[in-house]
């Protein structure tokens, strides 16, 4: 057991007591009654976009999806793009928590519980879209495997139907991964209670965990499986979504590379997403000791080793186009590159393949700022990679007569823009009443907690 | 350590003790008092620690829980339930055709059957493990004590239970003392927390319960009872369309109809009608005396004959043509005045009448009989005629009419 | 909504030209195919539009947004949900009729055979009647100008029956005033003037109507003049060329009309004539005729030469094309003339030939050699060509031509004549400028418009509308309260011809009677009822007004047979052969001898009747609005059509707003490039820019705006149909832009390159020689590997196997078939914004590619239904299994079960599946789902649905079913009496109303079956076949038969591509 390979903290200060030092920097944030200014200008922020949201989703339930873009032939516009984009952003929570788990990256437990919770809400957004950019959707349950008198069932065969058990399965087994994860912490809370609100509330979801051995034996017993089941469902979720696209017969999205390249672009902009909420997140909840500059510096390194994945996808994909000599997919790309999308596509290039090489410069990413700006950067190329697959696909189909060009409406930009609100509502909240760092995991990793193998 | 009692919370003098607890500050102490309690057999007793000690398991001697196996199970059922759903639903129940595909093939069911494996094995894993640790556990004794509210921040505990055989409170608590603990506390049952639920807390629940019921107790009236009201539908969509199907209603028109009438004079594609003898029973100006040459005389045509006879003129005339069918019978039981009974259609002037008139009078009605013309194609009238000849026949033949087995079959 | 921050919107998609590195492409290589000008020219202009967003007009708008109020009109506040009243169905009530009328079975649709006449010839159609309502037009098989075919105008016209606009009651401005009036108050004031009138012998009366054929209204007309002696009747009709009439008076000293045999022609020859087009006299006959005799398995093919200023659809089908000004046609004929008669030696009689005009454009290397190899063709086939003159050609061409037909000795074998007792002494214009004047002078007392809208179709120089007000008493009969109702003192509802007894003759004179389908929706009456109300009969009957004007037909028997067979036998008129008087010497003006091209001010200006809304109309179909036009795709619009080189020597650019000049009058529209158009000329269509169409057409006392610009604002009684001296100014681009259904999205440098490779291989073509060669040659224009698949076919189509195919030989392009696809199964309108968006409904589209050089390209049309391909790409994404197959190897929409992913549009080749972005059926009707109104007019628009087929709602996917229900029906037809279903006795409606039998539906399993036939043909294909998914639909390659002598120019593209 490679327990003293890494020392993710810095010494505490002399005479302290490491635990309560942990405890107390955790729990001080959900405890306080007066957090940080930034946070309410945040929180106010994303009230407003989540305010918009809301609104532009019901105007277009309302009129119809004709209120956004969508067209024909690019019947697929914004909302999958954005669909695809959140999906992608989950995955790095899954991955620290469950891959890196298992291989024992020890300093993951500074960094897991929120990246988790960022998957969550961002699986939560992503499902929101799905759901709304179906032409009836007062009729999702369609696709659900309902008895009926119809007596008509899904059409298991539709990767839709795939994406609908993959993605309801990941949501499900990240809450329960993240909710039993907090169990110790809300008993942690529960103790330190003040309030009779605050005691009844955490004591609830706490469950009346006592932190007995015999407890913990099993308890460490079920994490372990769960990471375990956890691992191939978020390499199974993504490729299931790049089968949205992969098993179409539409050039430019008729590919199999498609899977891996899908989880590897996933996890790319998943980090990236991380380090955008970890930077301010340590500024200003005083979590710079617990999540240290070390934390961001493996985190770009996998930023950079994916991105240099997702660079290698973008070539292959035109090497494949020009090796099968497949006439129309070989225009699909010339024309992605340099067609009436070529912005996009540049856009995403250089945002993704280009901008993150920055890090090979240590002095970079060891300044949390500049990992916080490529963070930025690469969130938005991800999401000019679904954009551009989707959207120069379809608009250069088969027919010549059937081509087009897709131009998003304001209401496609509100939903996209709102459903950051949506995101970062939910994220501050958690920020301010949940363990925002698994504490019983990282006293578990503290020396402290290993100083006895020196007595024998 | 006696100071120690005083800040433990008063108990009632007759509480029991449930057992004595030791705190310590590091986790190698309690690492090495677990082990000293293990070996002196005691059975009923454990540490709390803030996190998951390192080796505290062979320390206390815990064996490896059974939760896997749970889990393999719950895989085991989602793989298989991920099967089954996806052939009785696409192959078996309701086979469709898809692209020319084969209506059973693995390949495109696997990602579900994986994805139903992961979910049911997660979901009996965090219950497996509530279970094993029989969680949720609301109240306990040591709560009551307060320095172990530190178990979840930076304390370590151990306590022996005084229902453990080996348990003797003088020996034991000496025991725990040459674990050189933080501090020792005797903790008493639990006499202070209800062990029920707060009267507000169930009533809620209660009433939660009952009305989750309602919708389904709604639903299930709705299908065993009958209701007047039209279907409820909050969003109709296709429902109901726009269209004007067959006779419906369109206030447009004066009289509500979405039917129009057909205009005077006007003539379908091919119903030109030139044959006077067939759509008229007329020969020149005079009542056809013959069957038109569409008509074929023939079993056939006399059997068609029969049928619609009975489908359209038994009711008044009867079976046998006589008047007496069933409309008549019923009209003469009410003896009103004013009912003009059928004709007898095998009387004598009837069977002089020309089959043209005969026809006639059945396209357009006569007395009160009313026209038959739209309701009976034009050749099944001709029909009706050709077996209503036979019935009059049938009343003026005598015996030598009938071949001659007939006729001994009548002997 | 759609205002708010398009800057926002800008920072997304913005600075698409700058990345795009199209701009540095120059005309480098010029692609053979290209989808529209805008892509080959390279211009700044088209870069900016390649990439640009849309302008205010077509930017998103919610539904009830003023773009869509053209259709929202009569719906009120309805998007609100109408309380919990909406949660529940609404109760239908079942109301039979009392008595039912003998061989009626409800819910099943009869036919009925009348007519529908425009500029006074007759096309005979059946109309099925469903529960006594009209619901779609057929053509009448054994009318001789149908042969069965319907044009894309007659299908609409159901929906002008139901149009909710038209005008339901008599109206009256005597009092200054609008006010509504009836009849009866009519008959009184009428009654009173004429009576006036009668001591002068109706001096003071005149009567204006509309090219009529009906022999019962020319009986009225008899009475009526009896009556009134001195009154005058004027015929005006604004889509009359005058050129055919004068033209055989000039030739054979009285008018006659021509009628060709274009199957004993083995060269065929159009001078700016569209011969095939449903406007030209007999054209959907012409377009059977024609085609019929291209059919290279035959071995033999006619060869048509068309020669023409704007793309017509018979340039479309031609082997050759020369794109010639109209106003130079005159000088090619008289050039035709010398040299035909210098080699054919003509009959003495026949007087001198023509000599040689010294044109400047026949000096043209181009057109000496196409010249030079036309008339050696003509001269090769004597007595086996035809040569035939545009309607809006002068007098001396219709001439020439006649003379040019008698050298060639083709009269009595591919011309015949009759006399056209019809033909008035003088042209339209100058019998209404007659009338104007009158008018003016204050002489006329009473004057009777008899249909028509004179004044918003006058001539410019003639001021009629305004003079209408000059007589005493103004009387206008027509559908709609229009431009010129709004002028006079009575406006009367007039009956639409579905809804009105009345006779009407064919080209060729053959009789036909027009039964009502319905009872007048609104009281209208028609011009017969109207004249014999005038003349004393209160109560008129039309049935037996009609019924005496036919004699011979009195008998039941022979009525009874002309009604059900929808022609009388042996009416049409005999044919002559008259004697032929020397042509003078033409005289040709500067115009006429100018070279190719022409600068600005010399330009050429061609008015042509639109051929969708005709002179106007049709403005408020909203059908015919958004049916894209056969050649631009344009939809819901006009412009003016202009050819590339001009525009360039103009410095316009495509899309421009500019204005056109013709002496002092000028209109503003939007230019079109349009490739392969006549150098020097210009076309625009008439019957746009009306302001009192209705809520469709436009209507400005509502802000509905007019749709497209008005063209008769520069159309005088000079140059009437040819305008010369004509300049153009350009604006620039403006925020106003076309939208049409193929060419709004350009597709940048890159797309050409793309569309040139892919092309060859989706429109197939060869020539005569290549296809006697190697008839298989369409086989080898695409390699691909051997289509193996992975398992074998659960089901083998061994009942029904339902397929089609399509003869890209035979399309003419008319688009006949989407409008009767519309009206069978359907099919919303979306509104101009929503076009532009690429959301139209269509489930059949035809698309058209050019090929060749700008200059003179040739036009491919490829309809595209859904294949239904047995291995169909859109059944597996579809989660809910709402598309799936039928075991007759149909690809069914469940449309009830549809929650609308579109994952099945992705995924579909051919892009033929449509989806309702907003709720657009229940949109145009002015309803919604949750307000089930009872607005009369929103009920009488409703009657235009086919109660056979689902009305879509919102959030739904469809597409093509191969008209299921037509299937169905005739499937329980023929199982009532246990009988196998004959082959062609089920027609998909597109198939039914083809006028070239282009398209044929069947069961593939029946071996005798013509479909079967036709996909066994060795030029038969499937289109992206090499994706095997096994397409149900396969196209017949399309064969020329060029001249061998003009071939260079006609390389086959498989060698460019």
């Amino acid at each position: 057991m490679a327990i003293s390979d890494v020392n993710p903290f810095e010494a505490p200060p002399k005479g302290a007591n490491m635990f309560a030092q942990i405890t107390d920097n955790v729990s001080r944030i959900a405890e306080t009654d007066k957090p940080p200014r930034a946070w309410y200008i945040a929180f106010g922020f994303a009230q407003i976009l989540l305010i918009i949201f809301f609104s532009s989703l019901g105007y277009v339930v309302w009129n119809g999806i004709g209120a956004w873009g969508n067209m024909m032939p690019v019947a697929w516009g914004f909302p999958i793009v954005n669909f695809v984009f959140w999906i992608g952003i989950g995955h790095a929570g899954t991955l620290i928590s469950a891959v890196l788990f298992l291989f024992r990256q020890n300093w993951r437990t500074a960094i897991n519980r929120f990246a988790e919770a960022m998957t969550i809400f961002a699986v939560v957004c992503a499902g929101i879209f799905p759901g709304m950019h179906i032409g009836r959707p007062w009729l999702p349950y369609y696709m659900f495997p309902i008895p009926n008198q119809m007596d008509m069932w899904p059409q298991f065969r539709s990767p839709l139907e795939w994406d609908v058990f993959a993605v309801s399965t990941y949501a499900t087994v990240s809450i329960l991964f993240w909710y039993m994860g907090m169990i110790p912490d809300f008993a942690t809370f529960r103790d330190r209670a003040t309030t009779t609100a605050r005691r009844v509330a955490y004591g609830i979801v706490a469950m009346g965990w006592r932190g007995s051995s015999r407890q913990w034996h099993v308890y460490e017993r079920a994490y372990l499986i769960l990471a375990a089941l956890a691992t191939p469902l978020v390499l199974s979720v993504h490729s299931v979504v790049s089968f949205d696209f992969a098993t179409a017969q539409l050039p430019g999205w008729h590919a199999t590379i498609f899977p891996p390249y899908f989880v590897a672009g996933a996890i790319f902009g998943g980090f990236a997403m991380v380090v955008t909420l970890a930077v301010p997140a340590r500024q200003f909840f005083g979590l710079k000791r617990i999540i240290t500059i070390r934390h961001l510096e493996l985190m770009n390194k996998v930023i950079m080793a994916t991105g240099l994945i997702v660079g290698y996808a973008y070539g292959m994909e035109f090497f494949i186009a020009w090796y099968s000599g497949g006439k129309y997919e070989q225009f699909t790309f010339i024309n992605r590159a340099f067609g009436p999308y070529a912005w996009a596509y540049w856009t995403m290039i250089s945002c993704n393949v280009i901008l993150p090489q920055l890090h090979w410069i240590p002095k970079f990413r060891q300044n949390p700022w500049c990992t916080l700006a490529i963070g930025l950067v690469v969130n938005v190329g991800m999401w000019f990679e679904r954009f551009v697959i989707i959207c120069t696909s379809l608009s250069r189909d088969f027919l010549p007569s059937s081509w087009g060009y897709f131009v998003p409406t304001p209401v496609d930009l509100a939903t996209l823009g709102g459903s950051f609100g949506l995101f970062f509502t939910l994220f501050l909240l958690f920020c301010r009443y949940l363990p925002m760092v698994a504490m019983a995991e990282v006293k578990a990793f503290s020396p402290a907690a290993h100083s006895h193998a020196d007595h024998h | 350590m006696s100071d120690e009692h005083k800040h433990s919370p008063a108990q009632p003098s007759e509480a029991p003790l449930h057992g004595l607890l030791a705190e310590y500050d590091r986790p190698e102490q309690v690492l090495a008092a677990a082990k000293k309690i293990r070996d002196a057999g005691f059975t009923k007793w454990d540490t709390f620690t803030p996190f998951p000690v390192h080796g505290i398991d062979d320390a206390m001697g815990i064996k490896m829980t059974i939760l896997p196996w749970f889990t393999l199970c719950a895989g085991l059922t989602g793989l298989g339930s991920a099967i089954l759903l996806q052939w009785w639903t696409n192959a078996f129940d309701y086979p469709w055709l898809i692209s020319g595909k084969p209506m059973w093939s693995i390949p495109a069911n696997v990602p579900i059957m994986f994805e139903l494996t992961v979910l049911l094995s997660a979901i009996t894993t965090l219950v497996g493990m509530l279970m094993l640790n029989n969680l949720p556990l609301p109240s306990h004794p040591l709560d009551h004590v307060r320095r172990f509210a530190k178990v979840s921040d930076d304390k370590f505990f151990l306590l022996i239970e005084a229902s453990d055989p080996k348990f003797d409170d003088a020996d034991t608590r000496a025991l725990l003392n040459g674990t050189h603990p933080a501090a020792i506390e005797a903790v008493f049952e639990d006499r202070i927390t209800v062990d029920k639920l707060p009267t507000g807390l169930v009533y809620g629940l209660i009433i939660v319960a009952v009305m989750a019921v309602v919708p389904f107790a709604l639903a299930a009236k709705a299908r065993y009872t009958k209701s007047s009201g039209t279907r409820i539908h909050i969003i109709q969509d296709m429902d109901s369309q726009p269209k004007y199907k067959a006779q419906r209603e369109n206030p447009f028109f004066a009289d509500n109809r979405a039917t129009r009438p057909a205009i005077d004079g006007t003539v379908a594609v091919g119903d030109a009608r030139e044959d006077d003898h067939f759509y008229k029973g007329k020969q020149g100006d005079a009542w056809a005396r013959t069957f038109p040459s569409e008509i074929t005389l023939s079993e056939a045509t006399m059997d068609r004959g029969r049928q619609r006879f009975g489908i359209y003129c038994t009711p008044c005339h009867g079976q046998a043509g006589l008047g007496d069918g069933m409309v008549a019978k019923r009209a003469d039981s009410l003896a009103q005045g004013s009912w003009i009974p059928p004709t007898n259609i095998t009387q004598d002037y009837l069977r002089q009448m020309p089959v043209g008139q005969l026809f006639s009078e059945i396209s357009n009605g006569v007395r009160n009989m009313p026209a038959y013309g739209p309701q009976i194609k034009t050749e099944d009238r001709w029909a009706i005629i050709m077996y209503v000849r036979a019935l009059q026949r049938s009343k003026s033949g005598n015996v030598n009419d009938l071949p001659p087995d007939a006729r001994a079959s009548l002997k | 909504m759609s205002s708010i921050d398009a800057k926002k919107r800008l920072s997304i998609l913005s600075n698409a030209p700058a990345a795009s590195p199209s701009s540095s492409a120059g005309d480098t290589a010029k692609p053979t195919y290209w989808r529209s000008l805008a892509e080959l020219e390279q211009s700044p202009e088209f870069l900016e539009f390649a990439a640009r967003e849309f302008a205010a007009p077509l930017e998103q708008e919610p539904p009830n947004s003023p773009g869509r109020r053209r259709f929202m009109q009569i719906m009120g506040a309805s998007m609100s949900l109408a309380g919990l009243d909406a949660c529940r169905w609404r109760e239908d009530k079942i109301l039979p009729l009392s008595r039912r009328p003998e061989g009626t079975i409800p819910g099943t649709s009869r036919y009925f055979a009348t007519a529908m006449e425009l500029n006074g010839n007759a096309v005979g159609l059946y109309a099925s009647s469903y529960d006594g309502r009209p619901t779609k037009i057929e053509g009448n098989p054994s009318h001789p100008d149908s042969l069965g075919a319907a044009s894309a105008y007659h299908q609409a016209s159901v929906l002008g029956l139901y149009d909710p606009d038209r005008s339901d009651s008599v109206v009256t401005h005597a009092g200054g005033a609008r006010k509504t009036s009836s009849w009866a108050e009519f008959g009184k004031v009428a009654g009173a003037a004429l009576t006036a009138q009668r001591a002068a012998g109706g001096a003071g009366v005149r009567v204006l109507a509309e090219r009529s054929s009906s022999p019962t209204l020319a009986e009225q007309k008899r009475r009526f003049l009896a009556a009134f002696p001195a009154a005058k009747w004027v015929t005006f009709e604004p889509i009359a060329n005058d050129g055919p009439r004068a033209g055989s008076a000039l030739a054979f000293g009285r008018a006659h009309r021509t009628h060709y045999a274009f199957e004993a022609a083995q060269v065929i020859v159009t001078l700016d004539a569209d011969v095939v087009h449903p406007t030209f006299p007999a054209g959907l006959a012409n377009a059977r005729v024609i085609t019929k005799g291209r059919a290279p398995e035959a071995g033999e093919m006619s060869r048509v030469y068309a020669i023409e200023s704007a793309v017509t659809l018979t340039g479309g089908i031609s082997d050759h094309r020369l794109a010639l000004r109209s106003s130079a046609i005159k000088a090619l004929a008289a050039y035709l003339d010398s040299a035909i008669s210098a080699k054919a030696s003509p009959l003495p009689e026949f007087g001198a030939a023509q000599a040689a005009p010294a044109a400047e454009f026949l000096k043209d290397a181009k057109v000496a050699k196409f010249v030079e190899a036309l008339v050696g063709d003509l001269l090769a086939n004597v007595g086996r060509s035809v040569i035939v003159p545009g309607q809006h050609q002068p007098a001396e061409v219709h001439a020439l031509v006649h003379r040019l037909n008698a050298l060639l000795g083709n009269v009595g074998r591919t011309v015949f004549y009759t006399e056209d007792t019809a033909a008035e002494a003088t042209s339209d214009v100058v019998a209404l400028k007659a009338l104007t004047d009158e008018l003016n002078a204050g002489t006329v007392d009473t004057l009777l418009i008899l249909g028509g809208n004179p004044a918003f179709t006058a001539p410019a120089d003639i001021p009629f509308a305004d003079a209408i007000g000059k007589a005493k008493n103004s009387i206008h009969l027509s559908l709609y309260e229009d431009e010129t109702s709004e002028r006079v003192g009575w406006h009367l509802p007039a009956a639409h011809y579905l809804e009105s007894w009345g006779d009407a003759q064919a080209f060729d004179g053959t009789l036909s009677i027009v039964q009502p389908l319905i009872a007048p929706l609104h009281g209208g009456k028609s011009s017969i009822e109207l004249l014999a109300m005038l003349l004393g009969n209160a109560e008129p009957n039309a049935l037996e007004l009609v019924r005496a004007t036919h004699p011979d037909l009195s008998g039941e028997h022979p009525w009874r047979k002309a009604l059900a067979a929808g022609i009388v036998e042996g009416t049409a008129a005999a044919r002559v052969t008259p004697k032929l008087n020397p042509v003078p010497a033409v005289t040709l003006g500067e115009h006429e001898l100018a070279g190719l091209g022409g600068q600005n001010g010399k330009l050429e200006l061609l008015f042509t009747a639109d051929p969708k809304i005709i002179d106007g109309r049709f403005a408020n179909n909203a059908w015919l609005q958004e049916l894209p036009e056969s050649l631009t795709k344009l939809t819901w619009d006009n412009a003016v059509f202009i050819s590339p080189r001009t525009a360039k020597e103009l410095g316009v650019n495509d899309a421009d707003s500019i204005t056109v000049s013709v002496g002092s009058r000028q209109v503003t529209l939007l230019a079109l490039i349009a490739p392969g158009h006549a150098d020097g000329s210009l076309r625009i269509t008439l019957g746009y820019g009306r302001k009192s169409a209705g809520h469709i057409g436009g209507l400005v006392s509502e802000n509905i705006d007019p749709v497209g610009g008005n063209a008769y604002l520069v159309r005088s009684s000079e140059g009437y149909e040819i305008a010369t001296g004509v300049s153009v100014q350009s604006h620039g681009t403006v925020n106003y832009r076309v939208s049409s259904t193929q060419d709004i999205y350009t597709v940048g440098d890159i797309g050409q390159q793309g569309t040139q490779e892919r092309l060859p291989e989706l429109v197939r073509e060869g020539t005569l020689e290549e296809f006697k060669k190697k008839p298989d040659f369409v086989e080898e224009i695409v390699e691909h590997n051997p289509l193996l698949s992975l398992w074998v076919p659960p089901v083998s189509y061994d009942g029904h196997k339902w397929g089609m195919s399509i003869d890209l030989n035979k399309c003419i392009g008319c688009s006949a078939c989407v409008t009767a696809c519309q009206a069978e199964n359907n099919i919303p309108v979306v509104g101009k914004e929503n076009v532009a968006k690429g959301r139209e409904m269509l489930w059949l589209r035809v698309d058209r590619y050019y090929k060749g050089e700008p200059e003179d390209a040739e036009v491919s049309f490829q309809p595209i239904p859904c294949q239904q391909c047995e291995n169909a790409p859109c059944e597996q994404v579809c989660p809910v299994g709402a598309t799936m197959h039928s075991h007759e190897g149909l690809n069914d929409m469940v449309y009830n079960r549809c929650i609308g992913t579109r994952y099945c549009s992705n995924n579909c080749p051919y892009k033929v599946r449509r989806f309702n972005y907003f709720n657009y059926n229940l949109d145009t009707i002015g309803i919604t789902p949750y307000t089930p109104t009872d607005d009369p007019k929103a009920k009488v628009k409703a009657m235009v649905f086919n109660p056979e087929v689902t009305v879509r709602s919102r959030g739904v996917m469809e597409k093509c079913t191969f008209c299921v229900q037509r299937i169905q029906n005739v499937k329980i037809k023929a199982k009532n009496v246990k009988r196998p279903i004959e082959d062609g006795e089920i027609k998909t409606a597109c198939q039914q109303t083809c006028p070239t039998g282009a398209i044929v539906f069947g069961d593939l399993n029946d071996g005798k079956a013509e479909v079967t036939g036709l996909h066994k043909l060795s030029r038969s294909y499937a289109l992206l076949g090499e994706l095997n998914n096994r397409p149900r639909v396969q196209y017949l390659a399309r064969i020329k038969n060029p001249n061998p002598a003009l071939t260079p120019a006609q390389a086959p593209k498989t060698e460019q591509g």
